[in-house]
């Protein structure tokens, strides 16, 4: 379950956050610009909130009061970035294997890597280079670079935007499917309604008010969308 | 012909590529990843042997290294003399060589994706770990590049050396130093030969560096 | 309590977009002083060199005549009495004389090469020989002006050189002995030629450092760096730091002689050939004695 309440200093405003969700999906949508990237950073580890605290099943990630700040690596928090930020000097198989070779925690019971492979169907892609590969494949590298550590959390940034509509489509099931199977919970940013309606168990709305102060306010169990 | 100055040439600018190496890479690092006051300051001092006139370079180098130096007296006491000896041409050398490598170094650090290092990081790789598997292996390239130009900017080094090293014959005289004499006293042959060394030399190193950047495939 | 927070945003917001105007133009801002600095410099300089004429100029405004321009190129070493004694013959003959100084040799070769000047004044005979030889002097002008001593100099605290001239090979204190590189330049020669005729120039090489020109040597001794350095008594002279420890005597090498003379293309020739006969007079004779040169041409 992850429990957060943080404020963040944006350029222009400040943006508040309120989420708590157990295993599902949430997605936030908005438009670009908003600050949905930076409540993923932030939970994330990559950027600092200007106050509030984030934990994470019992653990306190982040806490202005107390002054806990955890480091990114030390959080069990997968990552999918927008463009996949796949290592382009490794193969396939080495970019999935990586946080299994350099890990400073290794995870309790890592995942075989040719389950995962197998699993996100492209254990046939294992000794090919990033350059070679399409969309789709990209972001099932990406997937399983970050699950093959089991992490308590997956942070999803825009990860179908670079997807053509039939992928897209295949791949939102896919995304369901997964998420179901790892039972983890799964924060994606996208500014796409549909995928929001489609995807979400739970939504969020990143809006800016006229008095510049945006709000993402979610509890568990909240609206069923779609 | 006496090729003396060739060697020598060769030997000084190989040693003063070397420490500009090391401390042009340590000062890129801690310019982009550690945060303190003053960066702008150290970044100037860095760069200002490229705007310097060689003159004006020599003269802070002698009083920096020189008998009543802060650093020559520290070096003295250990044995070491610097002002009109080979040293005095390494650090000529590296003091005009350090700028080049510093930004080739810099631009290739900056130049890696930082959300592969994020990603790095969200993947459990600590800082150290991340510099040495993913910053370094996509960043190699500008070193190559630096430490080229370095060299090469050592080769012509000229008149920081020429007030600092005392023009030696066979001790400190390097190739441009060499030229200067000899075109000076007249013995426009002997100087011609080693320019055409000199240029022969920069040059294919530059060529060599531009092809090898054009036709690189790092990773398919 | 909501509003006041706006103003506070509002006046906080004011500040940082006057700092963000400054720090946006800062770059233009220092452009523009650099600019400044650099005009007024050379503005500065400019009215240095020039000084005594526009002056003057301004004082003969009766005569209505613009001052013509003398160009002299002369030998580094005479650079301080030169502009020493530049104002009071720019203010006696309504001229203004614009002063190249550098290497004899590298004025040679700019003279050759046909920069425009009038008069030359070498520290070498070579130099003048080489250009009377190439048809570049108008003929009957030349003259040596002035003669030079050759010495050794040393820190001021040293207490060396008591035994002559071999006492830069024989006296161990005196590690290392600066001369200018004999190639390149007339000072250098002529201590190769003084070493040579001493009998030490074998037993010096371990010793030797060898300058770019003499103000460098004098800077070496003054630091400390060299214990000893063979350079132009006028150039000693100068130095408050190193002191003359031996005059070395002037049969140990060629004369040292500073010849001038008008150069072909020369533009003002009545002013050059006027100057040459302003230097030999009694004022400007006294000065290049304080400054350490011998004159030839006493009237």
């Amino acid at each position: 379950m992850l429990h957060l309440n943080i404020a963040i200093g944006l350029e222009y405003f400040t943006l508040r956050a309120e989420i708590v969700i157990g295993n599902e999906i949430l997605v936030l949508l908005g438009p670009s610009g908003c600050g949905k990237t930076t409540i993923l950073k932030c939970i994330a580890g990559l950027e600092r909130p200007a106050q509030g605290f984030i934990r994470l099943n019992e653990r306190t990630l982040f806490s202005s009061i107390d002054a806990i700040d955890i480091k990114t690596r030390f959080r069990r928090i997968g990552f999918v970035f927008q463009d996949y930020a796949l290592f382009p000097h490794l193969t396939v198989g080495e970019n999935v294997s990586y946080g299994l070779i350099h890990n400073r925690i290794p995870a309790d019971r890592p995942v075989d890597i040719e389950e995962i492979l197998e699993t996100l169907k492209i254990d046939h892609l294992r000794d090919r280079y990033i350059k070679q590969l399409s969309g789709g494949e990209k972001q099932r590298v990406a997937l399983a670079r970050t699950l093959i550590l089991r992490p308590e959390l997956l942070l999803l940034d825009e990860p179908l935007s670079a997807l053509d509509s039939d992928t897209r489509r295949e791949v939102q099931s896919e995304l369901k499917e997964l998420q179901r199977q790892w039972d983890i919970p799964f924060i994606l940013v996208t500014h796409d309604r549909e995928e929001a309606a489609r995807l979400g168990d739970a939504s969020a709305q990143v809006s800016i008010d006229d008095r510049l102060h945006g709000f993402v306010h979610i509890k568990q169990g909240a609206s069923r969308v779609g | 012909m006496d090729l003396n100055p060739v060697w020598l040439s060769i030997k000084v600018s190989l040693i003063a590529v070397s420490i500009v190496f090391v401390i042009g890479t340590l000062l890129a690092v801690l310019m982009l990843r550690a945060s303190f006051q003053g960066k702008s300051i150290l970044e100037s001092l860095i760069l200002v042997p490229l705007v310097l006139p060689p003159s004006v370079a020599g003269f802070l180098l002698l009083i920096l290294f020189g008998k009543h130096g802060p650093f020559g007296r520290v070096l003295d006491m250990v044995g070491i003399q610097v002002i009109f000896s080979w040293r005095a041409a390494v650090i000529a050398s590296a003091v005009v060589a350090l700028p080049l490598m510093y930004q080739s170094v810099k631009a290739a650090l900056e130049s890696v994706d930082p959300k592969l290092e994020q990603a790095a990081r969200t993947l459990g790789a600590g800082e150290l770990t991340l510099l040495r598997t993913v910053t370094l292996p996509l960043a190699w390239p500008g070193f190559i590049s630096g430490a080229v130009l370095a060299f090469a900017r050592s080769l012509g080094e000229f008149g920081a050396t020429l007030m600092i090293s005392g023009n030696i014959p066979g001790e400190t005289q390097t190739i441009p130093l060499a030229i200067y004499t000899m075109s000076q006293g007249g013995d426009l042959k002997a100087a011609g030969v080693l320019v055409a060394i000199l240029l022969a030399t920069s040059f294919s190193l530059v060529l060599s560096l531009n092809i090898w950047k054009k036709r690189s495939v790092l990773w398919p | 309590m909501k509003r006041n927070s706006l103003l506070r945003g509002k006046r906080a917001y004011k500040k940082g977009c006057i700092r963000a105007a400054v720090q946006s133009h800062a770059t233009t801002i220092l452009m523009l002083l650099f600019v400044l600095l650099v005009a007024a410099a050379t503005g500065c300089s400019a009215a240095q060199s020039s000084g005594g004429a526009d002056a003057e100029s301004k004082t003969q405004a009766a005569a209505q005549q613009e001052p013509s321009t003398l160009r002299i190129m002369s030998a580094a070493s005479l650079k301080d009495v030169l502009q020493h004694l530049a104002p009071d013959f720019e203010a006696g003959e309504n001229a203004r004389i614009i002063f190249n100084f550098a290497s004899s040799g590298d004025l040679q070769v700019q003279i050759e090469q046909g920069a425009p000047a009038d008069l030359f004044i070498s520290a070498g005979k070579k130099q003048v020989d080489t250009l009377e030889q190439k048809g570049l002097l108008q003929a009957g002008t030349r003259v040596d002006l002035l003669a030079n001593d050759l010495v050794v100099i040393v820190p001021e605290e040293n207490r060396a050189m008591a035994g002559g001239i071999e006492d830069l090979v024989r006296n161990a204190q005196i590690e290392k002995v600066a001369i200018c590189i004999p190639e390149a330049s007339p000072a250098g020669k002529y201590a190769q030629e003084a070493l040579v005729t001493a009998g030490i120039w074998s037993d010096i090489q371990p010793k030797l450092v060898m300058a770019k020109d003499v103000r460098q040597i004098v800077t070496y001794v003054e630091t400390g760096n060299v214990d000893a350095g063979l350079v132009y008594r006028s150039d000693a002279n100068v130095s408050t730091a190193a002191r003359i420890a031996l005059v070395i005597p002037a049969e140990f090498h060629s004369p040292i002689v500073y010849p001038a003379a008008v150069l072909k293309n020369a533009g003002s020739t009545a002013l050059a050939a006027r100057f040459i006969e302003y230097l030999a007079e009694e004022e400007p004779s006294q000065a290049f004695k304080e400054y350490g040169f011998k004159v030839l041409r006493e009237q």
